[in-house]
């Protein structure tokens, strides 16, 4: 009898456990909470360096890997020791984060400080609105490293509320010109040369596209190579193939008209974003376009590239090595290098993706100690905390060898690269660890798009008229139209009528709306 | 003297009850629960003030619903995606089953449900690659051989009359072995004597899966059938996001893309709610009318 009641108490348990184990594997079974377990010394007990009383911060934070590389590790111990702080890490899977993040703000159950994908998004826009997260002005006096490599035009985009408060600090990216990496041996083969400051025109960019796709570049004897391999971004829309170049630069000063600031796309008057949009389309109709980029993300066009299917991509000057590397590893023949395109006057000039900012650390209500929280970042901005962010930490990343950094392979740095950045300076993006002829010849060409970058005026000012149902629907109708345009499937004329229609819905209480706002600003 | 009778047989069963415990629980707490929920639908929610502090609204997510122009093309999309699916999707796996209970060589019949059963556990991320790959316009297999046939490639993943049948064709290769087993489940139910005596009166194969097979499956396929209705609305959302873009919007936009746009990706959470709970209702009504009809016509069915 009592082992009959043993076996019941023990099955029951069991079933218990299980139940409590599937409610919360559900809650937060893809979640991983990363505890640097660095200064692990009683809190209680610790007054670090600074005098103060060691305080925990939870951050919420974007990174591609769950868990703490170990090479990373002595960074943050260092953090943690100089500023007495205890750092909680939560980082979702990345490829569901924004998912992840919406969640956690309705649940009310939200980090001192989290990573919002940008200053546009909708999440960081009612986290502001909604009060989850907090002005940041009174404590950036006390913010010397984050105040010294930060683009204005970033400060600008964080008043969300256009009220003078600032919302979040930006993990700044170098604002840049980006162009186009390209198959060198494929160039060499078909017999063109490209000028020394790697800078062609519209003209020679497109015969580089027609050889590329008709010429047989590789060699192979088969029609199976195309010019230009494009994606879907993560919209599901196919950026333009040039832009700038036909004088698209986003918002600026009016030649005259209805309007004193007007960007091209939005413009009646002007034929800009139509010549943009007939570019691309010839490009599709002429099959100079990989014909698969209206259905491939950003990864597979890469892998497309990397394997010869196109020869030309748009990307950071930075990433040339690593391409080139990687193609490799299937053709020892490949050769990568870098092209710009001139605009139709000869001129190099290109506007920046956003305000220079990739991403934004907003301060939620839930900090206890603002303040220290943000100091977290403003260390790693320091000339320690950025030494190790951009070069590494000795011993684990690189060791010294006749005063110079000697780098180990394969060592992974999946968070110390993504949480701040310092404004202008473009050598963070190329690889220390790149042999350092490379890395003069990418140097080149960052430092070549980040002083040709132009700036929208609208500093990523959002007018609320896009919030309205009528607007947002209408959103599917133009990515649809567009997209049929540039693809060859509607005449480019198709614009006009798209405008019209996007001026009914709304569009027009965007444009008086963004022309208020941009005037207020000059 | 019946308290003792209700006691004996709670202890007698007590087992049956202490397994139900966690599935209850599981559909308390992820599905019970949330439903109340469904009250942001009628309101504006505010992140701070959470969803009981939020102002009422009132109807007005479903008037903007209604009156999106958007509305009635992504439930176009939805039910006609949903009545292929009906129609080419839930018969597949009653054939197979039947095809496969035929079989008496046991090795052979193992290795095809094996194999059959294989492309349940690829998960649409991957089959969504291959499909790409697939049907290529540049390098796809499909393509190469119509090529090779002299014709132009076909981009099948940018048309958007192609769209549906892709998909249909892909679940059902991912899905039919999978479902022949609650069929071949019930299909063991059905008393063998049955099949003996049929035998002995001279019936052939066919008529004996006609007149014995089927309508010992019958109640199997008609609560499933009734229970697929409910879920008229719901696509699947996986392997339409991954092989819809803007030019196969027209007829590829269903209920989970949209609510996944408004709600996850433009945040209007309580907007995306309303979708959520108008397509509860329609599901809800269906299977309750399907229910009775099915009740009526063949006097099977859920309750």
């Amino acid at each position: 009898m009592i082992e009959k009641g043993r076996r019941t108490a023990g099955i029951g348990l069991v079933a218990g456990m299980l139940v409590l184990s599937a409610c919360s594997g559900g809650n937060n079974g893809n979640d991983k909470v990363g505890d640097t377990g660095g200064a692990e010394a009683n809190a209680a007990a610790n007054a670090g360096a600074n005098g103060s009383e060691q305080v925990s911060i939870k951050i919420m934070a974007n990174f591609s890997a769950a868990d703490m590389a170990a090479s990373e590790k002595p960074i943050f111990d260092r953090l943690e020791e100089e500023l007495n702080v205890k750092l909680e890490f939560i980082v979702p899977p990345a490829t569901g984060y924004k998912e992840q993040l919406q969640l956690s703000l309705v649940s009310g159950d939200y980090a001192d400080l989290v990573f919002f994908p940008s200053e546009t998004d909708e999440s960081f826009i009612n986290a502001v609105n909604d009060g989850v997260l907090v002005p940041i002005n009174e404590y950036l006096d006390e913010l010397p490293n984050i105040q010294a490599h930060t683009y204005d035009i970033s400060w600008e985009a964080l008043e969300t509320k256009r009220d003078g408060d600032i919302y979040g600090v930006p993990r700044t990216s170098v604002a840049r010109n980006d162009g186009f990496i390209v198959r060198e041996d494929w160039l060499d083969n078909v017999g063109i040369e490209v000028p020394e400051n790697r800078e062609v025109t519209i003209d020679q960019f497109t015969d580089i596209l027609r050889k590329f796709t008709f010429d047989d570049p590789d060699g192979n004897g088969k029609d199976d190579t195309y010019g230009f391999g494009a994606f879907l971004n993560g919209s599901k829309l196919i950026d333009p193939i040039l832009s700038s170049q036909f004088g698209n630069l986003g918002w600026q000063k009016s030649d005259g008209g209805e309007f004193d600031f007007m960007t091209p796309m939005y413009d009646r008057t002007s034929d800009v974003y139509k010549e943009v949009l007939a570019y691309t389309q010839m490009a599709f109709k002429e099959g100079l376009v990989d014909p698969d980029s209206a259905v491939i993300d950003r990864n597979t066009s890469i892998d497309r590239f990397k394997r010869g299917i196109s020869g030309v991509r748009y990307e950071f000057a930075g990433n040339a090595y690593g391409a080139e590397k990687g193609g490799k590893e299937l053709n020892p023949e490949t050769e990568i290098s870098y092209l710009f395109i001139q605009d139709r006057e000869g001129e190099l000039k290109g506007v920046s993706y956003g305000t220079g900012t990739w991403g934004v650390w907003g301060v939620t209500a839930a900090a206890e100690h603002p303040q220290r929280t943000l100091e977290v970042l403003d260390w790693l901005l320091s000339d320690e905390g950025w030494d190790m962010i951009k070069f590494g930490v000795e011993g684990q990343h690189f060791n010294m060898e006749d005063g110079q950094r000697v780098y180990i392979d394969d060592v992974e740095s999946p968070w110390r690269k993504n949480i701040v950045r310092r404004a202008n300076d473009g050598d963070f993006f190329i690889s220390p660890s790149h042999p350092s002829e490379e890395r003069e010849k990418m140097r080149k060409w960052v430092d070549r798009s980040i002083e040709t970058v132009e700036f929208s005026l609208d500093q990523g000012f959002i007018p609320p008229a896009s919030k309205e149902p009528s607007f947002q629907d209408f959103k599917l109708i133009w990515d649809e139209t567009i997209t049929k345009i540039m693809i060859g499937e509607l005449p480019v004329d198709a614009f006009d009528d798209l405008l019209d229609q996007w001026y009914a819905k709304g569009g027009q209480a965007y444009v008086e709306q963004m022309n208020e706002y941009i005037a207020g600003t000059q | 003297m019946q308290a003792t009778g209700k006691l004996q047989y709670w202890i007698r069963h007590r087992w049956l009850y202490i397994f139900l415990i966690p599935g209850l629980i599981y559909l308390l707490v992820f599905k019970y629960v949330p439903m109340f929920g469904v009250v942001i639908a009628f309101k504006e929610l505010n992140l701070i003030r959470g969803i009981w502090g939020s102002d009422w609204i009132g109807l007005a997510n479903f008037t903007t619903l209604f009156d999106s122009p958007h509305f009635y093309r992504v439930l176009r999309n939805s039910l006609l995606l949903s009545i292929y699916q009906i129609v080419w999707g839930f018969p597949a796996p009653i054939i197979v089953a039947l095809m496969l209970n035929e079989v008496r060589q046991m090795a052979f019949k193992r290795i095809s449900q094996t194999i059959l059963y294989l492309p349940h556990f690829i998960s649409w991320v991957v089959l969504a690659g291959i499909l790409i790959n697939f049907l290529s316009p540049s390098s796809g297999l499909v393509n190469h051989l119509i090529t090779s046939m002299g014709y132009g490639p076909v981009r099948f993943l940018m048309e958007p009359s192609y769209f549906r049948s892709i998909i249909v064709s892909a679940e059902i290769w991912k899905e039919v072995g999978w479902g022949t087993i609650i069929y071949l489940a019930a299909m063991t139910g059905i008393d063998p004597t049955l099949y003996e005596s049929a035998t002995i009166d001279g019936a052939s194969r066919l008529q004996r899966i006609w007149y014995i097979t089927i309508p010992g499956i019958a109640t199997t396929v008609v609560i499933l059938l009734l229970l697929k209705l409910g879920n008229i609305l719901d696509n699947g959302f996986e392997q339409v996001f991954l092989l819809y873009n803007p030019l196969t919007y027209e007829t590829a936009d269903i209920f989970e893309t949209y609510t996944y746009r408004i709600g996850l990706q433009d945040g209007r959470l309580s907007y995306a709610t309303a979708v959520g709970l108008f397509k509860s209702i329609v599901g809800f009504v269906l299977i309750v009318s399907a229910n009775y009809a099915a009740r009526k016509i063949s006097g099977k069915s859920i309750w």
